[in-house]
């Protein structure tokens, strides 16, 4: 039976499309999603509210029920889909809530200056529903939707968000980071952290970058980018998971090369310092791999 | 008349690992049937993760472009000519350690070979 199988998928008699399957149904949804947006921002006058609010709700509704009835009962662990188009249709239902609130405020303005109230309230049932149908592409958009809520909030009452955007994305990643590890520690949906730790990783890094390439040494925008890389990079061979060896090593070059280029003039040191640095984090992720090949 | 670096033999047993690294993932073989066709076609190359070959591929570009650079300015290249033969010379030695970092040190898809290979075909149709 074994050997049939391998032997039919050898002679190409029967192939995968499931890859192929999956990039068609994504495409298809965020062009539904474009399209029914589209529709709405040129028509509504003609439509009218009560057809657009009861088509988005009736779509998502449907969309909400259907998961729901195929859904399996929500374990701890990792589960697998019902069908290759679940994810998507619980995408699909996500993004037409969101398209919903956001034509009823805009038309009728219900929380009037709260109105990030429903960036949160969003979140909150995305998050709800990425843990509820293990779906790693709703709990990216739960995660968007509170960065987005962390920064209109923060800047709408308090602050300048351009003055202080670096320490809400600082903010963020650390909260992101906690929430990811509390739920990790909880034994909950144990493979999430990663897209917890990714979300983490580029808003701390970037920040941290924004405030290297601002005040170059004199701040602690830099030891404490170096002290996310080296973390990541410990953290990267503990785990033995070589994406965040990847980004340690690009986020922490790019830091150092700031700080030095604003330090070093000349040509010959520009040069110099690039050939030099090159070949060392070759040789460092030379001695990184020749490790885990002797460990395996 | 074959002109890669690579024996089929090894191109071959590179493809087969590949194919029953799919299977296992699919759960069409057990982890001995894995262990077994990997000892197997033991391609006799040096490869490395994706990431790491990223990585390679960036620096390794980086150091090449960056020694260029350094010499077109202790030279003080100015003409045009002067300037294309140089990018061709340069693309030339590239290529030549590209092969070398082949043959000598077993590269496959390693990220280091490709980027001389690639700064090398570039530098040639820039010159």
């Amino acid at each position: 039976m074994q050997l049939h199988t391998l032997q039919d998928i050898h002679t190409q008699r029967i192939f995968s499309v499931h890859r192929e399957l999956r990039f068609f149904l994504y495409i298809g949804i965020l062009m539904i999603i474009a399209g029914a947006g589209l529709t709405i921002k040129q028509y509504f006058t003609n439509l009218g509210d009560i057809a657009i609010i009861s088509s988005l709700t009736l779509c998502f509704a449907a969309a909400f029920i259907y998961c729901f009835i195929k859904g399996a009962a929500f374990p701890t662990e990792e589960v697998t889909s019902p069908n290759i188009a679940f994810d998507y249709i619980l995408f699909f239902g996500c993004a037409f809530f969101s398209m919903d609130i956001a034509y009823i405020e805009t038309q009728f303005h219900l929380l009037g200056d709260s109105w990030q109230s429903y960036l949160l309230v969003s979140s909150a049932l995305f998050l709800f529903l990425a843990y509820r149908f293990d779906n790693r592409l709703v709990l990216s958009l739960a995660l968007s939707t509170i960065a987005a809520w962390f920064g209109f909030t923060l800047s709408g009452h308090r602050f300048s968000f351009a003055e202080y955007y670096r320490e809400y994305a600082i903010i963020y990643s650390l909260i992101v980071l906690l929430l990811g590890g509390l739920l990790y520690r909880l034994n909950i949906k144990k493979h999430f952290f990663d897209i917890y730790l990714n979300f983490a990783v580029h808003f701390l890094c970037i920040a941290l970058i924004s405030g290297v390439a601002q005040y170059k040494i004199f701040s602690l925008y830099f030891p404490a980018l170096l002290l996310a890389c080296a973390a990541l990079a410990f953290y990267s061979i503990k785990v033995r998971k070589f994406l965040y060896m990847f980004y340690a090593v690009i986020y922490g070059y790019i830091g150092i090369s700031i700080v030095i280029m604003d330090q070093i003039h000349g040509t010959f040191f520009f040069f110099t310092y690039f050939i030099i640095t090159s070949l060392l984090v070759i040789g460092l992720i030379f001695m990184i791999s020749r490790k885990f090949k002797e460990d395996e | 008349m074959n002109l890669s670096l690579y024996s089929s033999q090894q191109e071959e047993n590179i493809f087969i690992r590949n194919q029953a690294r799919t299977w296992k993932r699919s759960g069409l073989i057990t982890d001995d049937q894995l262990t077994v066709v990997l000892d197997y076609t033991n391609p006799d190359v040096r490869q490395t993760n994706i990431f790491f070959r990223v990585i390679f591929f960036i620096f390794t570009t980086l150091c090449a472009n960056a020694l260029l650079g350094l010499f077109i300015w202790i030279t003080g290249i100015r003409t045009v000519m002067t300037a294309s033969s140089t990018l061709i010379i340069a693309g030339v030695i590239f290529y030549f350690l590209a092969e070398y970092a082949v043959t000598k040190y077993r590269f496959y898809r390693h990220g280091i070979e490709e980027a001389l290979a690639v700064s090398s075909m570039f530098l040639l149709c820039i010159g």
